[in-house]
């Protein structure tokens, strides 16, 4: 049976949903990827992590197996979020926004501003794309909310990644959140994955 | 005519080079004519472009690259650079290209200082194998042959090879042994005369001999 393949953040992962609460280990099944894979009849691997940066997507991306059937679709997180391999080589994440130390925020924006963060992720989809087509004949990229700014800041080698104009945080912005009052709730996963389906069907 | 497509820092540029260099330091306008890429597209009987840029980080080249507009035909040589370099984009968009722990202006040293407290060596050296690994895959979509060099031969670098590195070749060609092995440049610095000459001779070997079956 062909695999719906989902890579993501939290919000792919379904965190805080009754099912699964505050639990890491396993994503929830009341998540848009579990939702639209029941309606497209395809076997689920969500690969979503949260907490996740996007060069830490790319990465899930780049090791996994896939098979040529698969179809793959990966929702980018927040651009404020970076991955730091300290010295030992061992990956952290982190979203700098919410850091609450100040000398190390600080920091982090005197290097990377916003304008720098949103270009790294451009590199970071640019690659998942290349990585995808040599791969898979199926693939979908998702934003997780409309930001003008990424636009601005396309650089000229991206000429063909044109992301569906559906946002999951739209989502959470109208309907009843997830336990922690933050995440998306069970309506806002059901939704999605509704409009998600109806898009990928017309796309077909 | 086929096309040499060559990327990295001054020592593809040719910095130094009795042609290629301004007040004793400063690399010329222009890449050297003396310097490998120019020495091996005349040894392949090939036409020349070389994108290389003195100072540049491996995201940079890597930036150059995927901007870089090749034909199929071509053959794409990228030696990449040293791994204490970065860029960043600024507000305005305009790339900041630097070298851990040298600055010439204040604003850039807290960049610089900023920088050397979130990132760290190792960090840098993955993030290398990214951008390595971004080249590889978009090269092998858009040119037929294209090889992959570092400037030196460097245990920390192979030791954190990620799996998907190994879908990688590099060519075991080291532009810093030979750095050390003959006179340098006008500069003091780069690479000088016989060791380009030299490694265009090793890398034409390595390009033209018959592959094993």
């Amino acid at each position: 049976m062909a695999r719906l393949v989902t890579f993501g953040c939290s919000h792919t992962f379904g965190q805080y949903l009754p099912d699964i609460q505050d639990n890491h280990s396993v994503a929830s099944k009341l998540a848009w990827p579990s939702l639209l894979a029941n309606k497209l009849n395809l076997e689920l691997d969500n690969q979503a992590i949260p907490g996740i940066s996007n060069i830490g997507i790319l990465e899930s991306i780049i090791k996994y197996d896939f098979t040529k059937e698969d179809y793959a679709i990966v929702m980018w997180t927040y651009y404020d979020r970076d991955r730091i391999w300290d010295m030992d080589g061992k990956p952290h994440n982190y979203q700098f926004a919410h850091i609450s130390k100040f000398s190390t925020k600080s920091k982090w924006l005197d290097v990377h501003n916003p304008i720098d963060t949103r270009i790294r992720s451009w590199f970071y989809i640019h690659h998942a794309k290349i990585l995808f087509e040599s791969k898979l004949d199926k693939f979908l990229m998702l934003l997780i909310h409309h930001d003008p700014e990424f636009n601005i800041h396309k650089p000229y080698f991206i000429t063909d990644i044109d992301f569906p104009k559906i946002y999951f945080c739209d989502y959470i912005k109208i309907l009843p959140k997830a336990l922690d009052e933050n995440h998306g709730g069970v309506n806002c996963h059901r939704y999605f994955a509704l409009d998600l389906f109806t898009l990928i069907r017309n796309m077909k | 005519m086929t096309r040499l497509v060559t990327f990295g820092c001054s020592h593809t540029y040719g910095h130094g080079l009795p042609d290629c260099i301004i007040d004793k330091t400063l690399p010329g306008l222009y890449p050297s004519k003396l310097a490998w890429p120019s020495l091996l597209a005349t040894k392949l009987n090939y036409d020349l472009y070389n994108g290389a840029m003195p100072g540049m980080s491996n995201f940079a080249i890597l930036d150059i690259i995927i901007n870089f507009k090749l034909e199929p035909d071509d053959l794409v040589i990228v030696l990449w650079s040293y791994f204490e370099r970065d860029m960043i984009f600024q507000k305005n968009g305009r790339r900041h290209h630097f070298r851990v722990g040298k600055s010439n202006t204040l604003f850039f040293k807290k960049v610089i200082d900023s920088w050397l407290d979130i990132h760290n060596e190792t960090d840098i050296r993955m993030r290398s194998w990214y951008y390595m690994h971004h080249a590889h895959l978009y090269l092998k979509s858009a040119v037929k042959k294209y090889y992959f060099l570092h400037v030196n031969n460097e245990t920390p670098f192979w030791d954190l090879q990620p799996n998907f590195g190994k879908e990688i070749n590099f060519l075991p060609v080291y532009f810093g042994e030979l750095l050390e092995k003959y006179p340098r440049a006008g500069d003091g610095k780069h690479g000088g005369v016989e060791c380009h000459i030299e490694f265009a001779n090793h890398l034409f070997e390595e390009i033209t001999k018959p592959k094993m079956v």
